[in-house]
């Protein structure tokens, strides 16, 4: 005797619910057409894992709609339960993966657990991620939109970050990849909300110099930091957000390590952030570059090379910028004039010749201009107290 | 070796924003390094980090990522204004318990009243009370007429004090 209930089933014609299964079973297919394309390309790249996670379920939904036929024409069992567990399997398979799946792949935060996680399956023994994976994780924050949505990238980069700072084999090279990729994110990003992703790409750069240790690791990821400061600082004066670039530009500044490369490599970072800032007129954030200078100065005295060569650029950008900026960067000049390690018209001259060789020829005219009025007014390149 | 420049920490959230004015006075004259901190988070990394001879806080700041500061800033209903997280940074910093619920690393041992000054909006008697407590002796409330060199003279007058 039949139930009232497994009566309704077996009244349902069996291949209209099978239809109906196989559609259901079907519909993450369609919700992953749907999807963003940058969620696409990260699936389209990973085939296997999706045939296995969309597929398994359409091989045990086949094997069962064709146990029960089977078990219905050959077994003595009623045929009120057998449909009902059959139906009943059917439905459990198809709801599942009709809505598990799309929760697995279709949304931006699983994408990145999975793409963060695929970075670092070695990282516990050898110290660094997987390429290909990080390269996927930042393509995908690069291509994600609007704005906000490169945000949970850009965290999820922090993390792996910290992870492979803190790693005992880190030695300063397994991050450059890593750090190009968030800059890049930010750097390109367009539309509101940009100064957002400033903090956390910044995070990350610090935490790149700061992991930096003379006695166990080489410079290459602290050099990339700082580079990646330089553009993040003359991408932000575009963004018009004289806060970021204050920010940034700290950062830069901020160092009080004595190691001759990261030096160079901090002053070329703030010349090129402040020479942008004059360029811009954001004359607040190019003062906070030449403050950066003047402590890495005070950190390196007596100052010699790239840092005094630097710091004169930026002296002779104040100086073209108007009668106030001239009488702002002479003032300056003579109050560092003591940490330079050579005098004045020597540390201007080397700099005309550096500015020449590095094709920096707009640098080295404002340079031969500051010279010239130098100069005229004093007789020779010496600075008198101004201001 | 030429003397080097007095450090000074500004811990303020509109520091860069509606109050960078403020700086702009420092950073011309160029006597003094000023370092700016936005939220409680930063401001400890930096006081753990470098010694400062001048630090200025606000009363009403922002807690940062750090999982202390943001918890003293959720039990205050995620009101900075409620939380007066720049009063906790100056109990740890100074206040006998030193490190609150032991979360906290020990302030650094240069720290002293003398190198700290309050600025801020917020300066009512309970607040006074608890810096005269503290040992603050430089208090200075954000007024509209206040002149743009004022962050400057705040520094001048803690320098002043250490005799620097």
């Amino acid at each position: 005797m039949n139930s009232a209930p497994a009566l309704i089933v077996t009244e349902i014609p069996f291949d209209a619910l099978v239809t109906f299964f196989v559609l259901l079973i079907g519909l993450p297919a369609v919700v992953l057409q749907s999807l963003p394309p940058e969620i696409r390309q990260v699936l389209e790249k990973r085939r296997g894992m999706l045939a296995r996670d969309l597929g398994l379920p359409i091989i045990i939904a086949i094997a069962v709609a064709a146990g029960t036929v089977v078990v219905h024409r050959y077994s003595v069992w009623p045929d009120g339960p057998v449909w009902s567990v059959g139906f009943g399997l059917l439905a459990l398979i198809s709801v599942m993966t009709a809505f598990v799946a799309p929760r697995r792949y279709g949304q931006r935060s699983a994408i990145i657990r999975l793409l963060a996680g695929e970075s670092s399956r070695e990282l516990e023994v050898s110290g660094r991620l997987l390429e290909d994976s990080l390269h996927d994780l930042v393509e995908f924050g690069r291509r994600s939109e609007p704005v906000r949505e490169k945000l949970p990238t850009l965290l999820a980069l922090r993390e792996l970050a910290d992870r492979v700072c803190e790693h005992p084999r880190y030695a300063g090279d397994a991050l450059t990849d890593l750090i190009d990729g968030v800059v890049a994110i930010v750097v390109e990003a367009r539309g509101a909300g940009r100064a957002q992703l400033v903090g956390p790409a910044l995070a990350v750069l610090r935490r790149a110099v700061r992991a930096f240790d003379p006695t166990r690791s080489g410079h290459t990821d602290a050099s990339s930091a700082i580079h990646g400061m330089s553009s993040l600082g003359i991408a932000s004066i575009s963004m018009g957000n004289p806060a970021v670039t204050q920010t940034i530009t700290q950062s830069l500044g901020w160092s009080r390590g004595k190691d001759r490369a990261l030096t160079m490599a901090r002053s070329q970072a703030l010349f090129e952030v402040g020479m942008a800032a004059i360029a811009h007129n954001e004359m607040l954030g190019a003062m906070k570059v030449l403050d950066g200078l003047t402590s890495l100065i005070h950190a390196n005295a007596p100052a010699e090379g790239e840092l005094a060569r630097d710091t004169i650029g930026l002296f002779a950008h104040f100086w073209t910028s108007g009668e106030t900026g001239r009488q702002f960067a002479r003032f300056r000049m003579s109050q560092l004039e003591e940490y330079f390690e050579r005098d004045i018209a020597a540390v201007v001259d080397a700099t005309i010749e550096h500015c020449q060789l590095r094709a920096l020829f707009e640098t080295a005219d404002k340079v031969r201009a500051m010279r010239r009025e130098l100069g005229q007014r004093d007789g020779s390149t010496t600075l008198g107290a101004g201001g | 070796m030429p003397p080097s420049r007095p450090r000074a920490l500004w811990i303020e959230d509109g520091a860069r924003s509606e109050l960078s004015h403020l700086s702009g006075p420092v950073l011309y004259d160029g006597r003094i390094e000023l370092v700016l901190a936005e939220d409680l988070t930063t401001a400890v990394e930096y006081i753990l980090e470098e010694e400062f001879d001048a630090v200025v806080v606000d009363v009403r700041l922002p807690p940062g990522d750090d999982p202390h500061w943001k918890e003293l800033h959720r039990r205050a209903g995620r009101d900075k204004v409620h939380a007066e997280l720049g009063l906790q940074l100056l109990r740890w910093l100074l206040g006998p318990a030193q490190a609150p619920d032991g979360e906290l690393p020990k302030p650094p041992p240069w720290m002293s009243p003398s190198r700290i000054a309050v600025f801020s909006v917020d300066c009512r008697t309970e607040i006074l009370d608890l810096l005269e407590e503290l040992g603050i002796e430089v208090v200075q409330q954000k007024r509209a007429d206040l002149p743009d060199t004022i962050l400057r003279e705040l520094i001048d007058r803690l320098l002043e004090q250490r005799g620097r």
